[in-house]
């Protein structure tokens, strides 16, 4: 398969996955808020924010992922998220946490298992930092194609 | 590179910034909208309630370390039932958030015996909510009095050696 093919195959999965996961945090926020303050990163009283600001975020970070000005800022939204939902579901497994994921509210297969959350995130990882590769190429290629 | 890069990070402090301001917005327009400061569920609950002629309260490790073992007093595992048969509370009952309609039934008449004086009701931890649901679908059924401990199975297990053996 060419690059163009895995690209759109990149594209698919994490728009799929931002959408899905932020529709049904912003369904929930009660529930999310709770499953952020599981994370014990920020202080608690913040968590209520960070509930209604990520499902938006991640709505956007989706659905921009086919909306050509904005492919490349939100691949690199997508790259910034992903890390730090790894980042956060290491530290917790790592500080032996009683974590709730969250990720897709109360039917994420992952929300009481960490580290299945952990191979979600790397795989969603490498498909955001292969996506966000693939736009700075094109970007270049546009920027350095002879003018007509 | 590095101006793309920074290009990069511009628009995604402006998307963050966009989806702060819209979910604000979105809160807002809820019929029940959350609160902006984080209140644990089973904190807002005891706030709700505070008025009532039977407010539900948050009672502490000692406090429920005191009342396990009352015969008057029962306990209500409010987990998933995996969880419950892991382990839980000695004497706790199961009666997890999501199957309330189908086991209700089936402790209603313990948790309405004449002589009860309280129902303490717990999850996994401070933050979960499923304890707080529990109380209010309890409240609804005129069940009653309510407290919640909010430290919950986590604090539980924690601080009780034998925990683990309570299955």
């Amino acid at each position: 398969m060419n690059r163009r093919v895995w690209l759109l195959i990149a594209q698919l999965i994490l728009a799929a996955t931002f959408i899905l996961a932020g529709a049904l945090k912003l369904r929930d926020p009660q529930s999310f808020a709770a499953s952020v303050a599981t994370f014990r990163v920020l202080p608690k009283v913040w968590s209520n924010v960070v509930a209604l600001w990520l499902p938006p975020l991640e709505i956007f970070c989706g659905t921009f992922l086919f909306i050509k000005p904005w492919q490349r800022t939100a691949a690199f939204t997508a790259v910034i998220l992903n890390a730090v939902f790894l980042a956060l579901l290491v530290q917790g497994l790592i500080r032996g946490l009683d974590l709730e994921c969250g990720c897709f509210g109360k039917w994420d297969p992952a929300a009481n298992h960490p580290s299945l959350g952990i191979f979600r995130d790397i795989l969603l990882l490498a498909a955001a930092t292969f996506s966000y590769q693939a736009f700075v190429r094109r970007s270049r290629q546009l920027r350095s194609a002879p003018k007509v | 590179m590095k101006s793309a890069l920074t290009r990069d990070a511009i628009g995604f402090v402006l998307m963050a910034l966009v989806a702060l301001l819209l979910g604000i917005g979105i809160n807002a327009l809820r019929p029940d909208p959350l609160p902006l400061k984080y209140v644990s569920a089973a904190g807002q609950l005891a706030a709700a309630t505070a008025a009532d002629s039977e407010p539900t309260q948050l009672i502490s490790y000692d406090e429920t370390r005191a009342l396990v073992g009352r015969p008057d007093v029962i306990i209500l595992d409010a987990r998933p039932a995996l969880f419950y048969q892991a382990g839980h509370l000695p004497d706790a009952l199961s009666l997890p958030k999501e199957t309330f309609d189908l086991d209700f039934p089936k402790v209603r008449s313990r948790l309405r015996a004449s002589g009860i004086a309280g129902i303490v009701i717990y999850c996994s931890g401070g933050d979960c909510i499923d304890s707080a649901a529990v109380a209010k679908r309890l409240a609804a059924e005129k069940v009653g009095p309510l407290a919640i401990y909010e430290g919950g199975w986590e604090e539980w297990s924690s601080l009780e050696p034998s925990a683990g053996e309570t299955k």
